[in-house]
C-alpha cells in the first residue's frame, strides 16, 4: 500500500518511497530476492554496475565479514552492457513496469563509461544513471576516476553529455575532502549525487599471515561506516544544492530518516540485505511510524527543511 | 517457496566435540529442503552483518522440522552454539540446486562419499536413497574417533565404511583408501561428494571422464541468493562463471574445476 508521505522527487525519479536496493547488492533484481516479495514495493532499483564488455570479476576470496562490517571486493562482475540490454533490463520492465531503474554504469576508460551511458540511457528502460567513479576494487577505471577532481569532472560532463537521463554520480569517501570533487561534478553538469561507495579496508588472516581477500584491499560497508556517510553527505549537502541519494551502513527506518535528515533525498540500502533480505519493505514499512515518532509529517516535506536548514547554514 | 523463516530451536546438542545438532520447528519452504540444498542463518548478534550457510541435515515436513549439523569455526558459530531450546533464529531457504537424485529408480547403485562437516548433506541423502530402495555405499572419514558423528544413522542407510586420520576407528588413512580398496570394483549409477577440498579433489580425479558424478561445494557467502557474485568458483575452463549459491551448491565433476 502506498502512502503518500514517503513520496519523494529528484531529478528524473519520481519516487513513491525513498527506499531503493544499493548498486551490487541485488544483482539487476533477478536474483531470489525477487522471489520474497513484490520489488513494485520498492521506491527505485539501482542496478549491478554495468561495463561494456562482460566483466569476470576478482579472484576469490571476495567476501570477508568484519565487526558490524563487510570487506568486500567483487571487481564488477557483470554481463556486460549486450546482455544487459537484450535481457536484464527488459526483464525488469516486463515484471515491473512502473518501478524507476537507475543503472549504474562503469568502465576502464572514459569512453567507455561513455559508451555505457549513452546506450543505457537511449534504451529508455531506465529513470536515470548511476556514474560509478568510486569502485575501490578494480585496477583499472572506478575509484582512479573518483579521487581527483579534474578527472571526475571531465568523465561527468561526457557523460552528461552522452545520456538523455539524469546522471547521478556516486562518490567515494577515500578521499581527503569529498566537497572538492562534489563541487567539482556538480560544475560539471551532475544532477544528482550518490555517497558513500565503500571504504578501502583489508583483513589479515593470523594463521597464514596473508590478507582473506585474493584482491587484498576490499570495501568496506555495513552499519560500521553509517556515521562517515551520515557526515560526508552533510558535508556536500551544506555546501552544493544538488540532490543527494544517500547511502552506508542503512539497515532500520530510523537510518533512513537520519541519511535524510543529514540531507539526502533518497536512501539505498546495500549491505543489510545480507542479513535481513527483506530489509527494504521492512524499512518501507517502518517509515511512517518512525516518522511520526519524530514529528516528520512528509519526506518531502523533511527534505525541503534540510535543505532550507542547510542553506542556512553556508549563508 | 524461498523466504525468511523464523523458527523455533526444539533441540540442540553436541554430537562430538564442537560439531552440533541443530533442530528447529515450525514454518519453512519444506518442499524445497531437498537433500543438497542450503539455509542461510541470521546470527544471533546484530552485530555480524552475515548469515551462516549451513546444509540440511534432515527434515521432516509432518513434525515441521529440519536439522542442521554444524560445526563451531568462528565467534559466530561459537555464538549460535549456546543457544538453547526454545530460542529463535532467522532462516532463509530453502537455497541451492541439491543432489540430482529424483531420476534413480530402486535397485540402483549409489556412491556416497564425506568428510567432516561435508557428511551433515550426505546424511540427509542417504535418508531419502534408503526410502526410495536406491542402494548406497557411504564412505566417511573423520579425524580421529572422538570427532565422529551421524555414523549410527548411517548404517541404517547404506553400506557403511569409516576411515580415520589416525586408525582410531575402521580404516587408517582417507575415504579415497576405500574407494581404491574395497569397493575399487563396484559400478555405480551415480557418485556423490561432499566434504573438504582434498575430498572432492580425490573422487574428481578417480573418476575423470564420468558424467555421473557430483560434488557438493563450500564458498565464502554473502547473500546466498544470487545478488552479489561473491561464491563463485571457477567452471572447466577457469572461469569464475559459477555461483555456488544459485548454480550449485552441487555441481557435475564435470563443468566445475577444484583449486586451492
Amino acid at each position: 500500500m502506498s502512502d503518500t508521505r514517503l513520496a519523494v522527487e529528484l531529478p528524473g525519479l519520481k519516487l513513491k518511497n525513498p527506499i531503493m536496493p544499493a548498486s551490487g547488492t541485488f544483482a539487476f533484481g533477478d536474483s531470489k530476492y525477487a522471489q520474497m516479495y513484490d520489488l513494485n514495493q520498492l521506491g527505485a532499483l539501482i542496478t549491478k554496475a554495468v561495463t561494456l564488455e562482460p566483466r569476470a570479476g576478482n579472484a576469490t576470496p571476495r567476501i570477508a565479514e568484519t565487526k558490524s562490517g563487510v570487506l568486500n571486493a567483487i571487481g564488477l562482475q557483470n554481463p556486460g552492457l549486450k546482455v544487459v540490454l537484450e535481457e536484464k533490463l527488459p526483464a525488469l520492465q516486463a515484471k515491473y513496469p512502473d518501478l524507476p531503474i537507475i543503472a549504474n554504469v562503469a568502465g576502464s576508460t572514459e569512453e567507455e563509461y561513455v559508451a555505457v551511458a549513452r546506450a543505457l540511457s537511449e534504451s529508455k528502460m531506465c529513470a536515470a544513471l548511476e556514474l560509478n567513479i568510486s569502485c575501490p576494487n578494480v585496477k583499472h577505471g572506478g575509484m582512479m576516476f573518483g579521487t581527483n577532481p579534474d578527472v571526475a569532472a571531465e568523465l561527468t560532463a561526457a557523460v552528461k553529455k552522452a545520456s538523455s537521463v539524469p546522471v547521478y554520480v556516486k562518490l567515494s569517501p577515500n578521499v581527503t575532502d569529498v566537497k572538492e570533487i562534489a563541487q567539482a561534478v556538480a560544475d560539471a553538469g551532475a544532477d544528482g549525487l550518490s555517497m558513500i561507495n565503500t571504504l578501502l579496508g583489508m583483513r589479515l588472516d593470523l594463521k597464514t599471515r596473508k590478507p582473506v581477500l585474493a584482491n587484498q584491499t576490499g570495501g568496506l560497508s555495513g552499519p560500521a561506516i553509517k556515521p562517515i556517510a551520515v557526515r560526508m553527505i552533510r558535508e556536500v549537502a551544506a555546501a552544493i544544492d544538488i540532490p543527494i541519494i544517500g547511502m552506508g551502513g542503512v539497515e532500520t527506518a530510523a537510518d533512513a530518516l537520519e541519511m535524510m535528515m543529514a540531507g539526502a533525498s533518497a536512501v539505498a540500502v546495500g549491505t543489510a540485505h545480507f542479513h535481513d533480505p527483506l530489509v527494504c519493505p521492512h524499512i518501507i514499512d517502518a517509515l511512517p511510524k518512525t516518522m511520526d515518532q519524530y514529528q516528520v509529517s512528509t519526506l518531502q516535506e523533511l527534505c525541503s527543511q534540510t535543505g532550507q536548514m542547510l542553506r542556512g547554514e553556508k549563508g | 517457496m524461498v523466504n525468511d523463516y523464523e523458527m523455533t530451536i526444539s533441540a540442540h546438542r553436541e554430537l562430538a566435540p564442537g560439531i552440533w545438532r541443530l533442530e528447529l520447528q515450525g514454518d519453512f519452504d519444506y518442499a524445497g529442503a531437498l537433500p543438497g540444498t542450503f539455509v542461510e542463518v541470521e546470527m544471533p548478534d546484530e552485530a555480524y552483518q552475515l548469515r551462516r550457510p549451513f546444509a540440511i541435515a534432515d527434515c521432516d515436513s509432518e513434525r515441521q522440522t529440519l536439522a542442521l549439523i554444524y560445526r563451531v569455526v568462528g565467534a559466530g558459530t561459537e555464538l549460535m552454539s549456546q543457544l538453547h531450546e526454545g530460542a529463535t533464529l532467522k532462516l532463509l531457504g530453502s537455497l541451492g540446486n541439491g543432489f540430482p537424485f529424483a531420476d534413480l529408480v530402486p535397485g540402483q547403485r549409489t556412491l556416497l562419499v564425506g568428510g567432516g562437516t561435508g557428511i551433515p548433506p550426505l546424511l540427509y541423502l542417504s535418508k531419502v536413497l534408503h526410502a526410495r530402495g536406491i542402494q548406497a555405499d557411504i564412505a566417511v572419514g573423520f579425524l580421529n574417533q572422538e570427532s565422529m558423528f551421524a555414523t549410527d544413522e548411517l548404517q541404517q542407510y547404506g553400506n557403511l565404511a569409516i576411515t580415520t586420520n589416525d586408525g582410531s576407528v575402521g580404516i587408517k588413512g582417507f575415504v579415497s583408501a576405500v574407494l581404491d580398496n574395497e569397493w575399487n570394483d563396484n559400478h555405480y549409477d551415480r557418485i556423490y561428494a561432499c566434504g573438504p577440498l582434498g575430498l572432492l579433489m580425490s573422487v574428481q580425479n578417480r573418476y575423470p571422464d564420468a558424467d555421473n558424478v557430483y560434488l557438493s561445494l563450500e564458498s565464502r557467502m554473502a547473500c546466498g541468493v544470487g545478488a552479489c557474485e561473491g561464491c563463485v568458483v571457477p567452471d572447466k575452463q577457469g572461469k569464475l562463471s559459477l555461483r555456488v549459491c544459485v548454480e550449485g551448491p552441487v555441481f557435475n565433476s564435470q563443468e566445475v574445476q577444484l583449486s586451492v
